[in-house]
């Protein structure tokens, strides 16, 4: 496996990243080149066989879900201030769960 | 065939210590300390991204030599009310770091700012340095020492020869400053004299980290795009474009 790519697999790359929704192709220079699929899954060529491989690096990078629900959080922090944090997290656990019932079903059934 | 012959008395492999700069503990994201550039259209998901980096550094420690430093967040963007997502980072104070309107002097003025609180903490640094100095050198010797080394008498005896534990200082920071949708602003000058451009260049000497999101990768001047080490691209119709840019600054 090589990060030295041309054109087409560079395109190749940034077709891949940006086929998903809200989908980017991040190229960090900082240490090595490395080309990531949104900061959470780090993308490699095999020259063998000339394929794309995806791989996921378990980037402990915060999910977008964690950040929504801290903006629930903080209105509600001080919208019911005698309301024990673990209990305001619970309730918008079980409001998010009521906003994407089909996505919580197909977790069990898995 | 192109033969190669080594020239004798250009082999001397220098010897210099390397810069040691604070890292975050995962040691899987971006290396501090990064000018980044994020390209893609209106909701292509740049600001989740970088609260995304940030909020990552937020719950990880930073850390050099032991030494654990505070995450700070500036923020420059017009469409400060539009992004919500901002008001979830714990290292952004709204109030007090976030401006709307760009301009040269509002960046100056911050990094300035940055610059008080390092200085703050490297004289705290120095004066630990020398106060560990003074307690090893004996009593006999302090004349020599004060002949040698006489800032080091003048800087404890400004803090009265106080432990450093007793030293109030700040906290050691890692600064990000974000700049979100500044096209059409006076950041993105292509005069040589550009204020952002020069604070980019110079941002790990300043120990600042630069975020600039932008939808079009066209107006961001060539000397910015050099002197960035990540970039974000989100899906574009223009793609060929995007690509002949890129592969020049990153990929060959």
């Amino acid at each position: 496996m090589s990060n030295v790519i041309g054109i087409e697999q560079f395109q190749e790359l940034y077709d891949h990243a940006t086929a998903k929704k809200y989908g980017s192709l991040i190229i960090d220079t900082t240490s090595d080149k490395r080309f990531l699929s949104n900061l959470d899954s780090e993308l490699f060529i095999d020259n063998a066989e000339n394929k794309i491989c995806l791989i996921n690096r378990e980037m402990p990078i915060t999910k977008i879900d964690e950040i929504d629900k801290d903006m629930l959080l903080r209105p509600s922090l001080i919208l019911y201030p005698e309301v024990e944090d673990w209990l305001l997290n619970l309730a918008i656990e079980a409001y998010e769960n009521s906003l994407h019932p089909k996505e919580k079903d197909e977790l069990i059934e898995n | 065939m192109i033969i190669e012959k080594k020239l004798e008395g250009f082999n001397n492999k220098l010897k210099f210590d390397k810069l040691n700069y604070p890292q975050c503990s995962c040691g899987l994201c971006p290396k501090f300390f990064w000018n980044s550039l994020h390209v893609g259209a209106r909701g292509s998901g740049k600001t989740y991204t970088v609260c995304q980096t940030i909020k990552h550094y937020e719950k990880h420690k930073i850390i050099n030599d032991s030494i654990q430093y505070k995450l700070r967040t500036h923020l420059i963007s017009p469409t400060i009310q539009a992004n919500e997502i901002y008001q979830s980072l714990d290292s952004l104070e709204l109030e007090k770091d976030a401006h709307d309107d760009y301009n040269d002097q509002l960046l100056l003025d911050i990094i300035n700012d940055i610059k008080a609180e390092k200085a703050e903490y490297d004289k705290f640094l120095l004066y630990k340095k020398y106060y560990e100095k003074f307690m090893k050198t004996l009593e006999s010797k302090y004349e020599k020492l004060y002949d040698e080394e006489p800032e080091i008498f003048h800087l404890l005896e400004e803090y009265e020869y106080i432990h450093p534990k007793d030293f109030k200082h700040e906290q050691p920071k890692v600064n990000i400053i974000i700049l979100d949708d500044l096209l059409g602003s006076h950041a993105f000058t292509k005069k040589t004299k550009s204020v952002l451009t020069n604070a980019m260049i110079k941002n790990r000497h300043m120990q600042i980290c630069f975020a600039v999101l932008v939808q079009s990768i066209h107006a961001v001047p060539k000397n910015i795009r050099l002197n960035c080490s990540v970039f974000q691209l989100a899906a574009s119709k223009n793609k060929k474009i995007l690509f002949k840019i890129f592969m020049k600054r990153c990929l060959m």
